[in-house]
């Protein structure tokens, strides 16, 4: 039992921080991301290859954070803004060829074996009694996604979170009183590759990761996001939460195989019942 | 309050609204329609038709069976796009509703009933699916739909890995394949396939040039409003989602005929994901878009093959300089430059305001023009 | 004016008709006696399709470099009875409409004389009523399930076979309580026909733990959760190499001290695709052999290790690699048995001829086929590896199931 939701928590970390990611990216910039986790796993293959090259573990966890801030910036200014004219589509399907061509470049340079981004604390484990242990990595992801998920939120109360929030409200107001879009655009991309930088890093310090953890991380990821109506980020933070325990639950209680279409059946009546996002009731004005 | 619930409601909604200017410049199609004679282009299709029948009688099985491959996505193409390009609802479920078609009709072969029969069969039963599926969902907008139907899409799939005793699970199914007497599997399958692909491309450029596609793309355009014009929004969203699945399933049921042996994994993100480029890549909204984003996803593939362990990522790089370069898809290229030079010739109309950098708004500026 | 196109269109359709009518019709095609296509005097081509790209590269590239290897060798030897082989691989990417398209661009494009060493066991069946129409023969299949067809030979233990063999291994150490989980696709079912054919056979052992994981998730923790739970003393994975090293972790970190059992594909014997990421967790590990790639003091193999070496490839020295070299190897053989009589028919004959006077490889349990329905099933033999103190060992000798 306490194993089981320690493990939802801990994989709902992983699900709400990339939904944040998305979430950051959306409302600033406006581009539903489907290559954020290929940008957190390009990021945190660059620290694993340091790591292995024998840097101190700080360093290569301040490298990927770089990375993935850089990358986001990159991403924006080369591809994303001047196609932003067009609409939702040609943006998701840029980022559709994005991901597609990242994971590809992460196969050609590192290869498809799985890896893992060893921490000094990989490996130990916690007993709480009743023949239960948890290991520290879990407890990592959860206090750092539930870190990660606050810090956000105190950003967007800044001044520049500020600009941001008028831009996500309305575009057209938001540069008429002075609001500079393009350099929002690149802090939100920014943020959004630090989140991912951070969550496919807190699953390799956990479990394992490859060219393949993309495929479903990102789909979890948009599942949270929906839950918080692409704009809460409180609600996207929790729903993840939920997301992940409610999988662990379904598979612990009901089936393994089931889990992830019982997941999204869930999500789905969520959906249906409250068509705007399940928080909306009772969502603080976080924006 | 009234400023947090405006941006909830815009922000999803602003999906299809957005993207309006992308899909208006590949409606301008629907106007060239009427343009030209007729005549000439029932010939040129006549024409065509006759060439693509003939393609079995010269060209290997492989060329033939990369043909079939193109001409069953261009179907299923066909109709996703009237779901998310002409009725502007981003419903993820369409991979689910063709793996519905291919099981549903090598189920009913393996049962006895003839092939030919479970097509229009597997369509109306995922049509009523999809109807099913619809109603709760048409309410949602934007992502909140995408991912609602893609819950619901994947749920379905997993059905397929639970139905063991009659789905073969999650090993997979054999298909026994209809064949004409005397005449290849491979060949048999082509001609079917290319009777359906023609009627499905005959009838939907019907529907979409007449009154029906351009109530749906008000209905896209307006959202709720059209309630106004005495139009209900909810039956033509339905209606969309009915006809994309009966679409879908029609697709699927040639597809297992195809690949004469079909499992679960087939039709999951890695089906639907390259559904959503052939539409995009193609053209939303657009009439031939379907086939041409169809045969980019295939052919491409092909000429890559030389390619070893880079194709993939040649396959990604592809993609980003089509999207952006052509926003509005590959067929807004043909359209661009129509307009640059014949159109303006013929109609004597302004040319297209170049602005600076892209194509596209080219496009869509004559499109809007046209629309005016 | 606007007829002129259509009737040129008509008259060309009309010579196309009459000129390649036999294209089309089922009674012609490469029939047993003629000369089949891809075999000249001084060539012959094989192809195969390989998933060099996408998510199962990994065995993908090391299937690929083993048939590269073995055609390189033979050709500096002089081919086969003065034949060069020109092999032509293609990548499907591990999706299964390209596995089928490859097969069949192979086939009628490239005109191979057999397709040799293919990967994509989910795929692969779909090309099975093809390969009958044309009857190309595809010698050693990646670990598809027998078709049983003229046309299909396996050359090593399937994944049942392989499961078979580690519930006998459980059984014969004592275990008791076995625990299994498997992916919901091909894999799973291998391991349930392994269990359906072993498990009767050893009444004191009782599956305690079956569960299933989705295909492509890296979802295992409540998987393992439940395992644990249930206190097995063995558990058999049938998972791909991602999930299988996941879960090898998982169970270690959650003390489970057992023993645990993987295909040679999922287990990855004898390389590093596995048990290099679960890194500490792999200790004690138990790996399916259809190839021999564990054992240092096999000549056979020793002769692999130094042409994968001399390539410079790393994915070359896999088990993978092994495996395709040796079937590539075992087709040269059998072509040289077949003598002048190149024909399919002379192909099924002396393949299936096999049974009497086996291919003995050394590197690979021998190749012994047989006429069908079983038959074409011409090894069934696996054995089991141990990866223990950072290197593999053999634990049990290549054997049959019970």
């Amino acid at each position: 039992m306490l194993q089981t939701i320690v493990s939802g928590l801990e994989s709902g970390s992983w699900f709400a921080l990339l939904g944040l990611a998305i979430v950051v990216v959306m409302k600033a910039a406006d581009v539903p991301n489907f290559a954020m986790a290929e940008m957190g796993l390009v990021a945190t293959y660059v620290g694993i290859s340091l790591a292995a090259a024998g840097l101190p573990f700080w360093i290569t966890v301040l490298a990927t954070l770089v990375v993935g801030i850089a990358l986001g910036v990159l991403i924006d200014a080369a591809l994303m803004r001047r196609l932003s004219k067009y609409g939702h589509f040609p943006l998701l399907l840029m980022t559709i060829g994005l991901s597609l061509a990242l994971n590809a470049v992460v196969g050609l340079i590192w290869g498809h074996d799985p890896r893992s981004f060893p921490a000094p604390w990989s490996g130990v484990s916690v007993s709480v009694g009743g023949g239960v242990s948890i290991g520290v990595s879990q407890i990592v992801s959860i206090v750092v996604g539930l870190v990660g998920a606050v810090a956000i939120t105190m950003f967007f109360r800044s001044s520049t979170g500020a600009q941001m929030r008028a831009v996500a409200e309305n575009r057209a107001t938001a540069r008429l009183i002075g609001v500079n879009a393009g350099r929002l655009s690149a802090i939100a991309w920014g943020i959004g590759g630090l989140i991912a930088a951070v969550t496919v890093m807190l699953q390799a310090q956990s479990s394992l990761v490859s060219t393949i953890t993309p495929t479903s991380l990102i789909i979890y990821g948009f599942v949270a996001a929906t839950m918080g109506g692409f704009t809460s980020l409180i609600g996207t933070f929790v729903g993840g939460l939920i997301l992940g325990v409610i999988q662990q639950f379904v598979g612990a209680y009901l089936s393994t195989a089931a889990q992830f279409s019982v997941a999204l059946l869930v999500v789905f009546l969520v959906l249906v019942l409250r068509p705007d996002g399940f928080t909306k009731g009772v969502r603080l004005r976080d924006v | 309050m009234s400023d947090s619930t405006e941006v909830l409601a815009s922000a999803p909604t602003t999906g299809p609204a957005a993207v309006a200017a992308g899909i208006r410049a590949n409606a301008g199609a629907a106007d060239e329609g009427g343009r030209g004679s007729g005549l000439r282009k029932g010939i040129v299709a006549i024409v065509a038709l006759v060439v693509l029948f003939a393609v079995p009688f010269v060209a290997n099985s492989y060329l033939v069976f990369v043909l079939s491959l193109t001409l069953v996505y261009a179907i299923s193409t066909v109709g996703f796009n009237l779901l998310v390009g002409w009725s502007g609802q981003i419903g993820l479920a369409h991979a689910a509703l063709f793996a519905l078609g291919a099981y549903g009709s090598a189920i009913s072969v393996q049962h006895g009933v003839p092939f030919l029969i479970t097509i229009p069969l597997a369509g109306v039963a995922a049509a009523l699916l999809a109807v099913i599926i619809g109603f709760p969902a048409v309410r949602l907008k934007g992502f909140f739909l995408a991912i609602a139907t893609l819950a619901l899409g994947m749920a379905i799939v997993e059905l397929l890995v639970f139905a063991r005793p009659i789905t073969g699970g999650g090993a997979g199914m054999n298909v026994d394949v209809w064949t004409l007497p005397g005449i290849t599997g491979s060949a048999s399958t082509y001609f079917v396939i290319l009777v359906v692909a023609a009627l499905t491309f005959f009838l939907t450029r019907r529907a979409l040039l007449g009154r029906f596609g351009r109530t749906l793309q008000a209905v896209r355009d307006l959202g709720p409003l059209t309630g106004s014009l005495g139009v209900s929004v909810l039956r033509y969203r339905l209606v969309a989602f009915g006809l994309s699945g009966f679409i879908a399933a029609v697709a699927g049921t040639l597809y297992s005929q195809l690949q004469t042996f079909i499992f679960p994994a087939m039709f999951h993100m890695n089906l639907l994901v390259p559904m959503l480029v052939m539409v995009f890549v193609g053209g939303a909204g657009s009439l031939w878009g379907p086939l041409v984003g169809a045969a980019f996803a295939v052919v491409i593939i092909e000429f890559f093959q030389d390619l070893g362990d880079q194709q993939a990522i040649a396959y990604g790089l592809v993609l980003m300089v089509v999207i952006a370069l052509l926003p509005g898809g590959l067929t807004s290229l043909f359209r661009t430059v129509r307009d640059s030079r014949f159109g303006t010739a013929l109609s004597r109309r302004k040319p297209a305001t170049p602005v600076p950098g892209t194509e596209g708004t080219a496009a869509a500026e004559t499109a809007a023009k046209e629309d005016a | 004016m606007m007829r002129k196109p259509l009737l040129i269109a008509a008259a060309a359709v009309t010579a196309l008709l009459a000129a390649a009518c036999g294209n089309v019709s089922s009674s012609s095609g490469a029939g047993g006696g003629e000369t089949p296509p891809g075999i000249t005097a001084d060539q012959i081509t094989i192809g195969a399709t390989l998933p060099i790209t996408g998510t199962a590269a990994v065995s993908g590239q090391g299937l690929q470099a083993g048939i590269q290897i073995a055609v390189d060798e033979i050709n500096a030897n002089g081919g086969i009875g003065g034949r060069k082989v020109n092999a032509i691989i293609l990548d499907d990417g591990f999706t299964p409409d390209r596995v089928v398209t490859n097969v069949r661009r192979l086939v009628s494009q490239e005109k191979v004389y057999a397709i040799v060493a293919p990967a994509g066991s989910q795929g692969l069946p779909g090309t099975w009523q093809f390969l009958a129409e044309n009857k190309t023969p595809m010698w050693g299949p990646i670990s598809p399930a027998d078709p049983k067809q003229a046309e299909v030979y396996l050359l090593s233990a399937t994944r049942a076979a392989q499961d078979s063999v580690a519930i006998d291994y459980f059984a014969k150490k004592g275990a008791k309580r076995l625990a299994v989980i498997k992916q919901d696709n091909d894999l799973g079912v291998s391991a349930k026909q392994a269990l359906d054919a072993q498990m009767p056979k050893h009444p004191d052992m009782q599956v305690v733990a079956d569960e299933t994981t989705a295909t492509g998730s890296t979802e295992v923790s409540s998987a393992v959760n439940k395992v644990v739970a249930a206190q097995p003393d063995a558990v058999l994975l049938a998972e791909d190499n991602t999930s299988t090293a996941l879960i090898l972790k998982q169970l270690r970190a959650q003390g489970f001290t057992g023993m645990v059992f993987a295909d040679q594909g999922a287990g990855g014997t004898g390389g590093p695709s596995t048990v290099g990421p679960a890194g500490e967790a792999a200790e004690g590990f138990l790996g399916g052999m259809q190839a021999d790639t564990v054992s240092t003091n096999n000549p056979a193999v020793e002769h692999w290790r130094e042409l994968a070496k001399k390539s410079g490839k790393p994915q070359a020295e896999s088990g993978f690699s092994l495996q395709t070299y040796s079937f590539v190897q075992a087709f040269a053989e059998l072509v040289k048995r077949m003598g002048d009589d190149v024909s399919y028919a002379n192909f099924q004959k002396t393949a299936e001829g096999l049974k009497s006077d086996p291919i003995k490889l050394g590197s690979i349990p021998d190749i012994e086929c047989g006429p069908l329905p079983d038959g074409h099933t011409c090894a069934r033999q696996a054995g089991i590896a141990k990866y223990t103190g950072g290197k593999w060992v053999v634990e049990q000798e290549f054997m049959a199931p019970i």
